[in-house]
């Protein structure tokens, strides 16, 4: 859940200021070139930087003339290489969340339901039996064609995702309901889990030829 | 001409507030915009290492730079090329700022803890099949348009379209009652009577005046 959000908001803030970038420059040149060409219909604003950007950013650079230091190569070296680290990280970002190899069980306190605590040596249970498990559960419900269970977040706090794929003549909000009674149910009920937070997508097969007219 | 109708609400006391509409990650945009400054990252560092022990830049490299330093900024390439950057940032902004995923229809959730969505396409398949399970229904064509409309049309081979056409409602309306979305469709339904077939005109389909029903 953290580690989407954070994502989420990395996305939609990088997304954002690429986009802002990307039109910043794209209407500085093409504002500049046609007004070069004397093809721009409206006046520029006084504050708009005269000249052709590429002729601003050259001098600029041969002003300054950083190309000219023994350090240059150097900073050039760094800054693509730090650049190449940051973007790849943005890249393995994207990847779904990791699940854990191994849940940890609790044993629900007497008399506290919600409440269960796990013990020192808590006994764990391997990740992919549960799912396994629940996806079973799940495909043999009615009306459900196949599922797929995958958990992800912590040992202690995990997070079922849930894909199945209905029949074509389904009830969807039946499904949805046998779904948290079954297999979710039972999930939090054998791992001790007091909830266990759940998105659940449904598809619905495509429908074969049969209704040919 | 046509009607829109409320369909009947479900028994869920969630309806009118609908669940906070999760917003899509954008993570394909991301990704691709990730890959290919990656790519670019790559290229650059594999030749400017190549540069640092002596070689000579890249082809690419040169071109570019001679490219960029003989073609004038007047040139139609440098405006337009400008101009896509400015539209695709337009874009992504957009992107950005817009919560997305209205391919993802969201149910009423049973339980507090779980959120549920029916897929858009899904949700089209269960409305087109039970249109067709309608006697007097040979074709239809569903179109469910962003999350809160679903337009029906159907071509009625038998039976007299105002009859089919009430059925059709009825078998709709609990078609959508058991999609068990948060924001159940309005339903535009059109029956209208099949084409008399004279001559050989597949496309025949358009409705004659008066065959909308009401």
């Amino acid at each position: 859940m953290e580690v989407s959000r954070r994502r989420h908001w990395l996305n939609r803030t990088l997304l954002a200021l690429l986009g802002l970038a990307g039109l910043a420059a794209g209407c500085w040149v093409a504002v500049a070139g046609l007004d070069a060409r004397g093809q721009l219909p409206f006046a520029l604003p006084s504050w708009w930087p005269s000249g052709h950007p590429r002729a601003a950013l050259t001098d600029r650079l041969d002003a300054a003339g950083p190309r000219d230091h023994d350090w240059w190569p150097a900073a050039v070296l760094g800054c693509l290489t730090l650049g190449l680290l940051l973007l790849a990280g943005w890249l393995l970002a994207q990847t779904g969340p990791r699940e854990p190899r191994r849940l940890t069980l609790r044993r629900p306190a007497p008399g506290a339901p919600g409440r269960a605590k796990p013990a020192p040596h808590a006994p764990t249970l391997r990740t992919s039996a549960l799912s396994g498990v629940m996806a079973a559960q799940a495909s043999d419900l009615p009306g459900v064609r196949r599922a797929r269970v995958r958990l992800s977040g912590g040992a202690r706090r995990p997070r079922a995702r849930v894909t199945v794929v209905l029949d074509t003549g389904a009830d969807p909000r039946a499904v949805l309901t046998a779904l948290c009674a079954g297999p979710l149910t039972h999930a939090r009920h054998s791992t001790g889990l007091p909830h266990l937070p759940s998105g659940l997508r449904l598809r619905v097969a495509t429908p074969g030829r049969r209704r040919a007219r | 001409m046509s009607t829109a109708s409320e369909p009947e609400p479900p028994k869920s006391p969630a309806r009118g507030r609908a669940p906070h509409r999760a917003w899509s990650a954008r993570r394909g945009p991301a990704a691709v915009l990730a890959l290919l400054g990656c790519g670019a990252c790559v290229m650059l560092l594999y030749d400017q290492v190549a540069m640092g022990y002596g070689q000579p830049a890249a082809p690419w490299r040169t071109h570019t730079k001679d490219w960029l330093a003989d073609t004038p900024g007047t040139s139609g390439w440098v405006i337009g090329a400008a101009a896509i950057l400015a539209v695709l940032g337009v874009y992504l902004m957009v992107i950005a700022l817009t919560p997305g995923g209205r391919r993802r229809l969201p149910m009423t959730p049973p339980a507090p803890s779980v959120r549920a969505v029916l897929d858009r396409a899904g949700a089209t398949t269960l409305l087109r099949e039970a249109a067709l399970r309608t006697p007097g229904v040979t074709s239809a064509r569903v179109h469910v348009r962003g999350r809160r409309r679903a337009r029906v049309r159907v071509t009625v081979a038998y039976g007299e379209v105002a009859a089919v056409r009430a059925a059709l409602h009825e078998e709709l309306l609990a078609a959508t009652d058991r999609l068990g979305l948060a924001d159940p469709p309005r339903l535009r339904l059109t029956a209208a009577p099949a084409p008399v077939r004279h001559g050989n005109d597949p496309h025949a389909h358009g409705a004659p005046a008066g065959s909308e029903a009401r």
